[in-house]
């Protein structure tokens, strides 16, 4: 059975005491979720043994050593090297300003702000070096997510919806018994894999799923209890406004 | 409600990292619960308080200082500071005599247990390339005036050896203990781009 895939959300891991920071130098370790995501994944792949440190060294070494290898071409870099004021700069980071702050370390905070770009940039080409991941993998799903993601979630908490009477072709998540059901979505999951998808080689399609809740009378009939309900997992594509 | 965020444009580079997280769990290669350990630590538990801590023993503590200086692997992780990134710790000292300053020329190694993860501008190409050519210029740019009688050793970090910069204790700080010594050690001070200034009365 092909496995339903939540995407994951890039969100941070709540705190857990204080952040060990002398001083208030420093700001935050990653500038964005996306940053720690980057690089809990070349740790915990590394622990699990997929790779070596060195070998991950000379990925990240060579990313590293050549700007514009990925990100914004090189014509790019320069400008926002240029343009940049040290006080922009030092925000866009999360690195404090600092009193006595020079425009050159001004352009090293630009500079090293790709960090992380090129450190993922390192990532994609180790993994799929070590056939974890292929560029047309990563691809397709990227481009997949960017659909999904694009396209605003069409009903909220509380919507009032109908499950449409369809009849999806090969394997659903949508039983018989709630076609042109009536219930209330309870809840935004998020993006998922269309569970019709997939399976035919092409890129797979995303959407919205809501946790549905119908009452109980909707779907067995009067003999059931006015106290039962079910709450389902519906596909924005299994439902339309009632 | 929802924890994403429906809607709002989302960086392509975000959206690749998720993309591959997303393929990473679905091959079973990855945890998430892994994932958030391994934030969670560089973020809040790892950092340059741990490097703080050691140079504050080094300070008030000899025999300490003498066994960090001449295996500084081994006196660190007395401390209980040790890992990835950590393995082979060389702690240099800063004296009236001598300034050192830090830094990885080809790639960004930097000592993690100690420090944390590394300053945006010490993974930079102009920070990389310009400290071990010009260190004054460098430890100018931070507010750092080096006489010139005073050494300057620009040390370059590897993937097997990484550099902590012991800071020379600032003057007037005779009756501080050593929690209070370490509150005035800073990252960059350990990295050896700036000096720790005079504690304020």
């Amino acid at each position: 059975m092909r496995k339903i895939l939540k995407v994951p959300a890039l969100d941070m891991p709540s705190r857990q005491g204080a952040a060990a920071l002398p001083r208030d130098e420093g700001g935050p370790v990653f500038a964005e979720p996306w940053q720690a995501h980057a690089f809990a994944i070349v740790m915990a792949l590394y622990e699990e043994g997929h790779y070596t440190w060195a070998e991950w060294d000379d990925y990240l070494g060579h990313a590293i050593d050549s700007p514009g290898y990925y990100g914004p071409a090189d014509g790019d870099h320069r400008s926002r090297a240029e343009t940049a004021s040290a006080k922009d700069a030092g925000h866009a980071d999360g690195e404090p300003v600092r009193p006595n702050f020079s425009p050159w370390i001004a352009a090293c905070l630009d500079d090293g702000s790709r960090y992380f770009d090129r450190w993922l940039s390192a990532c994609e080409k180790l993994l799929a070096s070590k056939g974890l991941v292929t560029e047309e993998e990563l691809d397709d799903r990227t481009a997949a997510l960017a659909a999904a993601e694009g396209a605003a979630p069409r009903f909220a908490c509380g919507d009032r919806i109908v499950v449409r009477n369809i009849d999806p072709v090969g394997h659903t998540h949508l039983p018989l018994y709630l076609r042109g059901k009536n219930g209330i979505v309870q809840r935004d999951h998020g993006v998922l894999i269309v569970p019709e998808t997939g399976d035919h080689g092409g890129s797979e399609k995303l959407q919205h799923v809501y946790s549905v809740r119908f009452a109980a009378r909707e779907i067995w009939g009067a003999d059931a209890s006015d106290r039962n309900s079910l709450h389902f997992n519906v596909w924005d594509n299994y439902m339309d406004p009632a | 409600m929802s924890t994403e965020t429906h809607g709002t444009p989302k960086s392509n580079t975000a959206l690749r990292v998720k993309a591959l997280e997303s393929l990473l769990l679905e091959k079973g290669l990855i945890d998430p619960a892994a994932l958030d350990e391994v934030i969670d630590t560089y973020e809040n538990k790892i950092g340059p308080k741990n490097g703080a801590k050691v140079v504050a023993r080094a300070w008030t503590d000899p025999e300490y200082k003498k066994r960090l200086l001449t295996d500084g692997s081994a006196a660190i992780a007395e401390l209980g500071y040790s890992g990835v990134q950590g393995e082979d710790m060389v702690v240099v000292e800063n004296t009236p005599e001598v300034h050192n300053i830090v830094v990885c020329t080809l790639c960004s190694c930097f000592p993690w247990p100690t420090l944390g993860l590394p300053p945006v501008w010490y993974k930079s190409a102009p920070y990389r390339s310009r400290a071990a050519i010009d260190p004054r210029g460098v430890l100018r740019e931070f507010g750092v005036n080096i006489p010139e009688g005073v050494e300057v050793r620009v040390w370059d970090s590897n993937a097997e050896l990484r550099y902590l910069v012991l800071p020379e204790r600032p003057p007037a700080t005779e009756g501080m203990s050593e929690a209070e010594l370490a509150a005035l050690v800073t990252r960059d001070s350990m990295i050896g781009v700036t000096k720790i200034e005079p504690a304020k009365k």
